[in-house]
């Protein structure tokens, strides 16, 4: 069967040359698809209760029956294709557009009461109704620049949790007239996978007792579940509403919100003539969009005693003067049209809003900066200029649905940007895109705009109409984070907590070997006491942490030891915060890192009903310059080198031992030999058990290898005073004043008080130098003072 | 007498500090951080001598790069892509948006 799509007129395609001063109805323009038609198809669906019709007039009219219409007024069709003669071989399917957005609610479950035995039944009272799952289906096959994606979200109340998926389009058939199926393969999940179960999805959509579309399903199947199909409701022939403000303020040039696509000589020679505005650009791009009524003119003044705009004064600006301002998302922008940023004339617009709570709310446009130069001896300098602006704008707001520079598509975290694509993207420095700058193409702006439709490219409307949604709204994740290290849902309530992840030292740079120690910080934000386990960071059961190596695939670290406890809870005061460190180069599964490069790493925590995300910390592990090293690592990066580190020593693990007494021996300028020595000497500190099994499984023993706190002593002190910065430094801090004290009490109880002094002294000189928190300090001085 | 010159410091800079060296003489230290959202992280204007050495540095990263200045140069760009600093000069002053 063979598909034709049905475009908009032709006829209005600028091959005028002169300007347009208007607008082209969506639906007759030449990029608009609002029909299909499958030639030799089985024939017309029949009707539910009656012969099937003749084939349809053409143009199709609007059906006469007063039946409630799934599309919002003005319906797009009849299109006003030009008049063809009917293909052969008959009969003809035709099929109108189908792009949109669906909901499906199921029945409302109402709880009711079960009377005990005994008892008469109440009178019916108000019990809450409960909606266990709401499904939302886009569809993207057809009007402006279909993507051939159907994407689905799914939302469950109790227990709650969200679930996002995107089927890709292989197969969009019109069967019979106004009867349409369009299948798909799920190629990309978000959040819990059990919501939307199956990989194959089917989208009908079919007449009823007229011609018009009257019933919508989904079908899921696939994978071996059973098959579910959801009756859908239309929404919209929109996948998101969206409302832009525009502001102005008073020294600024008026806002350049509409232009003429043909005004200036330089463009594609088939670019429809028409007046375009910014809410053309982002209907077409699937939103519905309205403009705020409620523009304003802000008073210079309050762009600061200089006449010109910091972020932080635009960002005062919005709270100000934006009427739908809330610390909350929602599908709302700002846009102010300012002179000139603090930046200069450098600076033509920016995206500003990457500071608080919730980003990508407000964004600014500067009439007085370099995007009124129009190149010299440019034909059309007005023309020019109110392109420039308006592609400004655009191109800004665009940020704000949280897009990126064509030329940083493929930019992550471990390049240095705030976040990493959300699926695997390619950068595209050639694209004619409103992200792509014009100056920046081969041939420059002429050549950019010679070719510009005015549009987004494609793999921005996917992500626009179809990634999942907290990741494109306002005010929702942060700007450039999309995907894997993400940002979670943005809470409503103000957060209690926030977690810092670091390896507190000066640089963020490792020698290949080094394990890697990282501190947690988790902090009450909250303006109140809060209970927490004052041991939750301790323990790395409740700790989860992604190391990504660039390029890389990422791996969760987990933690070799977890403890069995009671949890017992403390107020945290206001402001206070937990600590904890630990070595995540290794895993239960292996080293984490191991290689020289960048790495990411992200830990999370739960709290209560929150996740708590920390930063991403970046850090570098440089490559060896040394043949020992590079012959070493082989022995050195197995999982049982990885237990004895992380342990503190494990003399039952004899080869591993003998590894890093070859690190100590051979490296002794690597970090990684400062390690080694403590897990080689930590086990002298005490009378070490093991399992002797020397005599065969019957003769199994427990018994203690011999202590030598002596030599212990001997080894640690030098390691953790002879260069103390370097081994804090790599130890973390945590663990190094922990091993001072394990040292010092050791040493004590072995009799050796005045050294066991001397230890505590160095440790608590290392932490004044080092910054530590002076009640820290305070209790290790306590300590001291309270030795003989 | 010098000319001035700007040093548009853009993309793949992560916060690490960035020393910049006029024939050998330390001439600024700073952290850069690039604002994805306009591809800057900042502009360091410097006056300059035609023929002058200018090194640029990030000693974290082990990166360095040496600029001779040439007569014609007011702009010139710096960006950090696949470990390796890029300096270029470029005939028209950069914009952002």
């Amino acid at each position: 069967m063979a598909t034709q799509k049905k475009t908009g007129s032709k006829g209005v395609a600028a091959s005028q040359p002169q300007a347009a001063n208007h607008a082209i109805p969506h639906d007759q323009h030449p990029d608009y698809i609002g029909e299909i038609i499958s030639e030799g198809a089985n024939g017309l669906t029949p009707l539910p209760d009656g012969p099937a019709p003749g084939l349809p007039p053409r143009p199709l009219p609007v059906p006469p029956q007063p039946i409630p219409l799934p599309f919002p007024v003005p319906f797009p069709r009849p299109v006003p294709v030009p008049f063809q003669p009917l293909p052969f071989p008959f009969p003809i399917s035709s099929c109108g557009a189908v792009s949109g957005r669906y909901s499906y609610t199921p029945p409302v479950l109402v709880a009711t009461p079960v009377p005990a035995p005994g008892i008469p039944v109440p009178l019916p009272l108000p019990f809450p109704q409960i909606n266990p799952m709401s499904l939302t289906a886009r569809v993207d096959v057809d009007r402006f620049y279909p993507q051939h994606r159907i994407s689905i979200e799914v939302s469950r109340r109790f227990p709650r949790s969200h679930a996002h998926a995107i089927a890709v389009v292989t197969s969009d058939q019109c069967v019979g007239l106004n009867h349409r199926i369009v299948e798909g393969d799920i190629a990309y999940r978000d959040g819990d996978a059990t919501l939307i179960q199956g990989t194959h999805v089917v989208f009908d959509a079919r007449r009823g007792r007229g011609k018009a579309y009257a019933s919508y399903s989904l079908t899921l199947s696939g994978a071996g579940v059973a098959t579910r199909t959801y009756p859908l409701h239309f929404d919209s022939q929109y996948f998101d509403p969206v409302e832009f403000e525009v502001d102005q303020v008073a020294n600024a040039n008026a806002p350049t919100t509409t232009m003429d696509t043909a005004a200036h000589p330089n463009r594609p020679a088939d670019l429809p003539a028409e007046t375009i505005s910014l809410a053309t650009v982002y209907q077409r791009a699937g939103f519905d969009v309205s403009m705020s009524p409620n523009a304003n003119v802000i008073p210079t003044a309050d762009a600061g005693a200089n006449g010109t705009w910091s972020d932080g004064e635009m960002h005062n600006a919005m709270v100000a003067y934006w009427s739908r301002f809330a610390n909350a998302p929602q599908w709302a922008m700002w846009v102010l049209f300012a002179a000139r940023h603090d930046t200069g004339r450098s600076l033509g617009g920016v995206m500003f809003d990457d500071i608080g709570p919730n980003h990508r709310q407000g964004t600014a446009i500067f009439t007085d900066s370099f995007i009124q130069d129009a190149p010299a001896g440019d034909p059309n300098v007005a023309a020019w200029r109110q392109r420039m602006v308006f592609w400004t704008a655009a191109h800004e707001m665009g940020h704000g649905f949280n897009l990126a520079h064509a030329w940083q598509k493929a930019g992550s975290v471990a390049q240095g940007f705030p976040g990493d694509p959300w699926v695997p993207l390619a950068n595209a420095p050639e694209s004619r895109s409103f992200m792509n700058y014009p100056f920046l193409v081969t041939g420059g702006q002429a050549s950019f705009f010679s070719d510009f439709r005015f549009r987004f490219s494609d793999d921005e409307l996917v992500f626009m109409r179809h990634a999942p949604r907290r990741f494109v709204q306002m005010g929702n994740s942060d700007w450039f984070v999309n995907h894997a290290f993400e940002a979670p849902d943005s809470p409503l309530t103000p957060p209690v907590w926030s977690l810092a992840i670091r390896p507190n030292r000066e640089g963020n740079s490792f020698s290949f070997m080094e394990p890697v120690a990282m501190e947690l910080k988790l902090t009450n934000t909250s303006s109140a006491a809060v209970m927490a386990d004052p041991h939750l960071l301790e323990d790395g059961r409740h700790i989860t942490v992604f190391v990504q190596r660039q390029g890389g695939k990422t791996r969760q670290w987990r933690a070799m030891s977890t403890q069995c406890h009671q949890e017992h809870a403390s107020p945290l005061k206001p402001g206070a915060s937990l600590y904890g460190s630990h070595n995540i180069s290794a895993s239960t599964d292996g080293w984490l890192i191991d290689e020289p490069g960048f790495y990411k790493i992200q830990a999370a925590i739960e709290m209560g009903d929150a996740i708590v995300l920390s930063n991403v910390q970046r850090i570098y592990v440089a490559p060896s310059a040394k043949a020992e090293e590079n012959s070493l690592a082989g022995d050195y990066f197995t999982e049982d080198v990885g237990r004895v580190l992380v342990f503190g020593g494990a003399p039952a693990l004899q080869t591993a031992m003998a590894t890093l007494e070859t690190v100590v021996a051979r490296c002794p300028g690597n970090p990684a030999a400062l390690h080694a020595a403590m897990a080689l000497s930590t086990p002298k500190l005490r009378q070490y058990k093991f399992l002797d099994s020397a005599t065969g499984r019957a003769g199994l023993a427990v018994r203690s290898a011999k202590q030598d706190v002596g030599a212990a002593a001997k080894v640690q002190i030098a390691t953790l005073t002879d260069a103390p910065d370097k081994t804090a430094d790599t130890l973390g801090h945590i663990a190094y004043f922990d091993a001072h004290n394990e040292l010092a009490g050791a040493m004590a109880e072995a009799g050796n008080e005045k050294g066991s002094k001397k230890v505590l002294q160095a440790s608590v000189a290392s932490m004044k130098k080092r910054g530590v928190l002076g009640s820290v300090v305070q209790a290790a001085e306590s300590q001291i003072a309270r030795m003989k | 007498m010098g000319q001035s010159c700007e040093f548009h410091f853009q993309e793949g800079f992560a916060g690490e500090a960035v020393e910049m060296a006029v024939a050998g003489k330390s001439s600024a230290r700073f952290k850069a951080r690039t604002r994805a959202q306009i591809g800057l992280a900042k502009i360091e204007t410097l006056q300059l001598q035609a023929g002058q050495t200018v090194s640029i540095s990030i000693p974290a990263l082990g990166l360095r790069s040496d600029f001779q200045v040439g007569a014609a140069d007011r702009w010139v760009t710096v960006n950090v892509a696949d470990n390796t600093l890029v300096v270029r000069s470029v005939q028209a002053g950069p914009g952002y948006v």
